[in-house]
């Protein structure tokens, strides 16, 4: 009976222990960091702005160069809000077409420029 | 025969030209402008699935798509079509031009839309349904609808938005044959999102980032005096792109006839290229 007894747990225990394998969420991914999001912003760089800033964006004809202490000193909020709206008059379009998420990626990026 | 030559003809434009929209309508127009200074080609062929007798076809139409500046795109469509086993038709062109016009990003952003364009009664793109544009309008061979001239001057008010990664676009149309027909009237909306919001941090084509999801409807609305859902066709559109970060984008969408005035399906499919600061 003990025996039995012990048995029943054992198996009780082995079966709990698998529906909990079982029903473990999967682990969830690690906060991405940094200088994930910073490589993420540069690549999105690399295919939208290039053209204009320039691949390292140290600027070009068309646009200037991003490593700038007004870049650098501005808040990361109204970065995000400058490349929502751009400055259509002067020829700097709005980025509202890639998601916001996007947006700060990009603006993680800038961020991570050297003001030169 | 057919299916062949209108493999072969979507074949030959998706391999010669390529947009790098990344909402996927093929039929409703955003708030996004073109960059300027850079010009988008493109092609959008179309094979229809009509009824009533009609006989299928293949239409193509090719675009150019220029940036002139942050709030003015222009563009300019060449048509052409191919109707069983009759021979290929260029069937007209289309030049349009779109303001935006609020300088910054709003709740909701307008463009006007100004087209003009002067095609044959065979074109066969359906770029819109508007007035009272059925099925039946195909039954006419194209040999004989290509004799009537279409020189007609089109208005649309674009309203757009973007919101937690959805874009959601209405469209309201307006086009007079110059010809002294009355003003027709038809719509557009749609609704589209990116798979994922964010990017990857490194380079890649097949990754969901670079899809996008969405469903257009449209239809016609009637004509001056006479505005109705009615006596026109409607039709339902799930659409995908796929954009490629080296600024080629495909798409694809087939549309499916919602009433009894519709074709059965139109079938389209997209490939585009931006060519950046092309004449700066």
């Amino acid at each position: 009976m003990k025996s039995h007894s012990f048995s029943g747990k054992g198996v009780l225990l082995l079966a709990l222990c698998m529906a909990g394998c079982a029903i473990t969420p999967p682990s969830q991914p690690a906060p991405r960091e940094a200088s994930s999001e910073i490589r993420a912003g540069g690549k999105l760089f690399a295919q939208h702005c290039a053209s204009c800033h320039g691949v390292n964006a140290t600027g070009g004809t068309r646009a200037p160069s991003l490593h700038t202490p007004a870049v650098e000193a501005m808040p990361d909020k109204a970065l995000v809000q400058f490349l929502t709206d751009g400055n259509l008059p002067k020829g700097m379009p709005s980025w509202s077409r890639l998601t916001e998420e996007r947006r700060w990626q990009l603006v993680f990026y800038l961020k991570s420029l050297k003001a030169i | 025969m057919f299916v062949r030559s209108s493999i072969l003809f979507m074949l030959l434009g998706a391999a010669a030209l390529a947009s790098a929209q990344e909402t996927p309508y093929f039929i409703t127009y955003t708030h996004h402008m073109e960059e300027p200074g850079s010009l988008e080609v493109a092609l959008n062929p179309v094979a229809g699935v009509p009824k009533g007798g009609a006989r299928h076809f293949t239409a193509s139409s090719l675009e150019f798509e220029y940036g002139v500046n942050c709030w003015w795109t222009s563009e300019l469509y060449l048509d052409a079509q191919k109707t069983g086993r009759d021979s290929a038709l260029f069937t007209g062109y289309r030049f349009e031009n779109r303001f935006r016009m609020l300088m910054k990003e709003h709740a909701v952003n307008p463009v006007l839309y100004v087209e003009y364009e002067d095609i044959t009664g065979a074109d066969r793109i359906l770029k819109e349904v508007v007035g009272f544009d059925t099925f039946e309008d195909l039954l006419e061979p194209p040999d004989e609808a290509r004799h009537e001239k279409k020189r007609e001057v089109e208005a649309k008010l674009i309203l757009s938005t973007n919101r937690k990664g959805w874009n959601v676009a209405g469209n309201l149309i307006a086009e007079k044959n110059l010809n002294g027909s009355p003003i027709e009237f038809g719509y557009a909306a749609a609704v589209s999102r990116p798979l994922v919001l964010a990017a990857s941090p490194d380079p890649c084509s097949l990754c969901p980032e670079n899809f996008s999801l969405g469903v257009e409807l449209y239809g016609g609305l009637g004509e001056w005096r006479q505005v109705k859902l009615a006596g026109t066709s409607h039709y339902m559109a799930p659409a995908v792109a796929w954009s490629l970060p080296n600024g080629v984008t495909f798409k694809f969408s087939p549309s499916f006839g919602v009433n009894s005035n519709s074709n059965r399906a139109l079938v389209r499919f997209g490939v585009s290229y931006e060519i950046p600061q092309l004449f700066r």
